[in-house]
């Protein structure tokens, strides 16, 4: 066996430079899949939306991770070897069903079914081999697509914590109005009985397409509102309820000053985020302000003229939101961070975040 | 009820760089879409392998197949993914 092949299988084996050079290419796109560990995640997101849960619910994951590490000292293969079937559907509480039919152990969801949960019914959804979804109470979910250009899933009501390993843009969630188009790794989307929900990201990146084609982009520790204007613009999960109220109002239409002010002390550089949304939805004089206040916090790269981003000019947007989106995650992204994260040893700056929005 | 009034939006840019990498010798994005273009069996692994740094025998035990076929889908995969990322150099 010559060096590439050991390497090729065994990541711990001696690296082979063609395929470490692919690797580090590919790095910023990595996330490690843990069943377990997303299933901590899930129930932590879950206890920051339901406070009077939150003690339980916490007590539970912690006590996930620790079965994790347990497994380490066992071998990894133990809950490696339990990944669950393609498409299959197991219930974990109350009751499901899948196109009318009770859920049962065997059960399998083909193109045009539809998994629906009771009050009280949660069930995991392996999405191909690609990843999983858990489905909250009152849920209603279709599998649209599942073939091999790429997995479609359809939100009709309800909730779902999605954790997905595979290329961006390989899986999408539509739901009323607007498409969740997964740019990797794990989030939570919410569809109210009215079309209306929203988009909590955890870890990764997810796009939201509005039928119009227009598009918003959430990172990790972000979020952002469906409606029948599309998504709305993005905030930062640790904001303050007054810098999300005077983001939604701008983005509504209104010209109101004490909002722009509030605006403009954006704290950080993952603020901009909502700042940067809002640019195509306000009038010319609210833009530039904005756009100054941008600049203030993350410079524009060489070449990039503040008046062409004010004038919406597509090139300049370009080059500046590739450097922004890279302050807008608060998960940092290094090495020994995903190894905390995916032990269970740390919890995602996310989470901590939409724990803090939830005290607020 | 005004922010729930439809509004006329304007696109801001559909696709999202790569975040930059420190000392970037092969653009992420260009591997990326090179590897979607495989057939799924070589996708699938590669991604897993590469994407998500799993060894032959997590894939294996992740995906159902066995350690013989995830062995010939990696070094298929591998070839043709080297195949096209020399046609773009």
């Amino acid at each position: 066996m010559s060096r590439f092949d050991d390497y090729l299988w065994d990541p711990a084996a001696p690296p082979d430079e063609r395929i470490a050079a692919l690797e580090r290419a590919l790095e910023p796109y990595r996330c490690r899949a843990d069943a377990d560990h997303d299933a901590a995640l899930a129930r932590l997101y879950d206890a920051a939306r339901h406070p009077s849960r939150r003690r339980a619910a916490v007590r539970r994951a912690l006590l996930l991770a620790a079965a994790a590490l347990a497994a380490v000292g066992l071998g990894t293969t133990l809950w490696l070897d339990r990944a669950a079937a393609p498409w299959s559907v197991a219930l974990q509480d109350g009751g499901a069903a899948l196109s009318g039919r009770a859920v049962t152990a065997d059960a399998r969801m083909r193109p045009g079914d539809v998994l629906a949960t009771d009050a009280s019914g949660r069930a995991r959804l392996a999405v191909g081999r690609i990843g999983q979804v858990w489905l909250a109470p009152g849920s209603e979910l279709e599998l649209v697509d599942a073939g091999e250009a790429s997995h479609r899933l359809a939100l009709r009501r309800g909730e779902i914590h999605a954790r997905i390993w595979a290329p961006p843009r390989f899986f999408v969630v539509d739901t009323r109005w607007a498409t969740a188009i997964d740019l990797g790794c794990i989030y939570t989307l919410r569809v109210d009985d009215d079309g209306s929900g929203s988009l909590a990201v955890l870890q990764g990146a997810v796009e939201l397409r509005a039928p119009d084609g227009a598009t918003v982009y959430v990172a990790a520790g972000t979020k952002a509102h469906l409606g029948p204007g599309g998504p709305g613009v993005p905030w930062p999960l640790g904001s303050d309820s007054a810098f999300r109220g005077a983001a939604e109002s701008l983005a509504a239409g209104s010209e109101d000053a004490a909002a722009l002010a509030t605006l403009l002390a954006a704290p950080d550089a993952q603020a901009t985020i909502t700042l940067w949304h809002l640019l195509p939805r306000v009038e010319h004089d609210t833009r530039a302000a904005l756009v100054r206040r941008i600049a203030e916090l993350v410079a524009p790269p060489p070449g990039v003229r503040i008046e062409d981003v004010v004038a919406l000019d597509a090139d300049a947007l370009r080059a500046w939101q590739s450097v922004l989106s890279a302050h807008w995650s608060s998960e940092p992204d290094t090495r020994w961070r995903r190894f905390l994260l995916r032990w269970g040893i740390a919890k995602p700056a996310a989470v901590l975040h939409m724990q803090a929005e939830v005290d607020d | 009820m005004s922010r729930r009034r439809r509004i006329r939006l304007v696109s801001l840019p559909e696709s999202i760089p790569a975040p930059p990498h420190e000392a970037p010798e092969l653009d992420g994005a260009t591997v990326l879409a090179a590897i979607r273009s495989l057939p799924e069996a070589y996708r699938e692994t590669l991604v897993l392998r590469l994407v998500e740094g799993m060894s032959g025998q997590e894939i294996a035990l992740r995906t159902g197949l066995t350690p013989g076929s995830v062995r010939v889908n990696l070094h298929r995969g591998m070839a043709l993914l080297r195949e096209k990322l020399e046609r773009l150099r």
